[in-house]
């Protein structure tokens, strides 16, 4: 088994009946943190269960610090799972099922004891250890995911969509600890279907759509592969009609529509398009009350990287 | 990193699951109805009035054993305590942590049906005593002292079968309740040696090995019921049936081989289970 904290698959295929949940997916994770960006349906949940044995890909190899997950519960002692199910034992508190956890990582029931009171004091519960789960809300359900994942040290972390539910600072927290991680020199891999929480989040982005990888590397990296992306914009004027004629010329507009929430811009070169917008109200006496993206969503950016 | 050892994680998991499964609603909502129900039988059943056999309190109880607590209320408790163990894990997805623990598939399953055989057997034991107190029977020690030895038999035999069914399918609470009322029913109907395929004959074949000496020896109806050779028409009874129907079963094996049987049924079926489990992926979707 490899000392270097490392997630590798090769050539990866899992099929649920007819439909395809990851298509010859290759890829290496190491150490630090690694964003799994796609939409829904996207594959990433599959890629995560694969890598953590829950899952057995149909076709192609899965190897967790140089070993097979699938059934083998020897590599689990390094793998920590944030899970993207809600799943709480009823009635328990949360350090108690904690502890348990952490039990069959085989600690003492002192020394489990005392890691899950640590773990839930570093995701920030450590004013509710002793507070059912059932009555958490989803940020602190979120935090109590986490904190089962950490409380038994491993060095590969699998954090399946961890910030869904979580307020501004409960982010902000939550991202502390995942930097921490990855700054002891873990292997940390978050998956999203949004882009700037992976973009926060990650050094590296790795993009799945349709059981593929569509594109890898840096946020920088994948941001200049799309500079192109062809964008909507709804320009909000008293005047739009007029603004649509001021803005045919700009290089990169392809279409225009005058829609009764605004005028709507697509374009490929947003810069040129927004500094246009902004020459012109302050050299005409078009007024302008807001510009808004439309579509910078994941969704588009899919489906321009697939086109 | 060093392997894991056998059984690795099973003391911690059993006593997990020994936590969810006697909790005090739990038990009170199986427990007490069945402790009510069997001091109602005991006392009423035994020594009642019967349409198609003599009166006679040894027989009556040797028969409430037999039929109602070995056919019915023993497997129900069985199913009630052991059989949701691993689904219930599985169906709220809290099966999830632990497929990422270092403890064997393996490992999960089978302390997840300890944890259950022994809330079964305590209940099963009790829910037996109080149908011997309330019979007012004088029984023997040797009777009491049987009691643990079949519940224990019934959990681990008949709970094995509760138990695969149930975690491996999703409708496998409903596959129990017909293998209970239906196919057991069937198969002790049937004559020679079909029944045999049916799991409660062996465990039948234990608690009979343990206490019929005792109901032989304070009842003649005890001994006509379990001898077959015995001609019915001597007696002067105006309606056998019931003893037609006991004298119809084949006879049992001695108390160490059903035993023995018994245990080879469990640890085949917990086996394959466990195969199936380990080999078997897990969506866990939400």
């Amino acid at each position: 088994m490899s000392d270097v904290p490392s997630i590798e698959l090769q050539a990866v295929s899992r099929w649920y009946g007819e439909v395809l949940g990851l298509n010859e997916v290759s890829v290496q994770f190491g150490p630090g943190v690694t964003g799994l960006l796609g939409p829904n349906g996207a594959g990433k949940s599959t890629m995560l269960k694969i890598i953590c044995g829950m899952l057995k890909p149909d076709l192609g190899t899965a190897l967790v610090c140089g070993r097979k997950p699938f059934n083998r519960p020897r590599v689990m002692r390094r793998v920590g799972l944030c899970p993207e199910q809600d799943a709480f034992y009823p009635k328990a508190s949360a350090w108690r099922v904690v502890a348990y956890l952490t039990q069959l990582h085989g600690f003492t029931k002192a020394e489990a004891r005392t890691r899950a009171r640590q773990a839930l004091e570093r995701a920030g519960l450590g004013e509710v250890l002793d507070r059912s789960v059932a009555g958490f809300s989803k940020g602190m359900r979120q935090r109590f995911k986490l904190a089962q994942a950490l409380a038994h040290d491993p060095d590969v972390y699998v954090l399946d969509e961890p910030l869904n539910g979580l307020d501004p600072s409960g982010r902000a927290q939550y991202g502390a600890v995942i930097e921490e991680l990855a700054d002891e020199g873990c292997c940390v891999l978050v998956s999203s279907h949004i882009l700037h929480e992976v973009d926060a989040l990650a050094r590296r982005i790795v993009v799945l759509h349709a059981g593929r990888v569509l594109a890898e590397g840096s946020a920088r990296e994948i941001r200049e592969d799309l500079a192109h992306f062809p964008l909507q914009v709804r320009v909000t004027t008293p005047e739009p009609a007029r603004l649509a004629s001021a803005l045919a010329d700009v290089d990169g507009v392809t279409q225009l529509d005058l829609t009764p929430s605004g005028l709507v811009v697509l374009t490929s070169e947003a810069a040129l398009l927004l500094d246009r917008v902004a020459a012109l109200t302050a050299e005409t006496d078009i007024a302008v009350d807001a510009v808004v993206p439309l579509d910078e969503d994941l969704e588009s950016v899919f489906r321009y990287l697939t086109q | 990193m060093p392997p894991l050892r056998p059984l690795a994680g099973f003391g911690t998991l059993f006593r997990w699951g020994l936590r969810l499964t006697c909790r005090w609603p739990r038990l009170l909502a199986i427990g007490l109805p069945a402790i009510i129900l069997c001091a109602l039988l005991g006392e009423g059943y035994v020594g009642g009035k019967h349409w198609d056999r003599p009166n006679d309190e040894w027989l009556d109880l040797w028969i409430l054993f037999d039929e109602g607590m070995l056919g019915y209320i023993l497997p129900l408790i069985a199913l009630l305590t052991i059989a949701s163990g691993l689904r219930v894990e599985i169906g709220r997805k809290t099966f999830v942590y632990h497929l990422v623990r270092p403890v064997s598939r393996t490992t999960m399953f089978l302390a997840r049906f300890a944890s259950g055989v022994l809330p079964a057997t305590v209940l099963s034991t009790v829910v037996l005593g109080v149908t011997c107190i309330a019979s007012g029977l004088d029984l023997p020690a040797s009777v009491w002292l049987s009691l643990p030895v079949t519940s224990f038999v019934t959990a681990v035999a008949v709970g094995a079968f509760y138990y695969v069914v149930t975690t491996l399918f999703r409708g496998g609470m409903i596959i129990a309740l017909v293998y209970t009322f239906v196919f057991e029913s069937l198969f002790a109907g049937t004559r020679g040696a079909m029944q045999k395929l049916s799991i409660m004959f062996h465990v039948r074949g234990v608690h009979h090995g343990l206490t019929d000496e005792v109901f032989k020896e304070n009842s003649d109806n005890v001994v006509r019921a379990l001898d077959p050779e015995i001609d019915l028409g001597s007696i002067d009874w105006t309606n056998v049936s019931a003893f037609q129907k006991l004298q119809e079963r084949v006879a049992y094996d001695d108390p160490m081989s059903a035993f023995l049987i018994c245990v080879c049924i469990a640890a085949g079926l917990l086996v394959y289970g466990a195969w199936r489990i380990s080999q078997r992926d897990f969506p866990l979707k939400d």
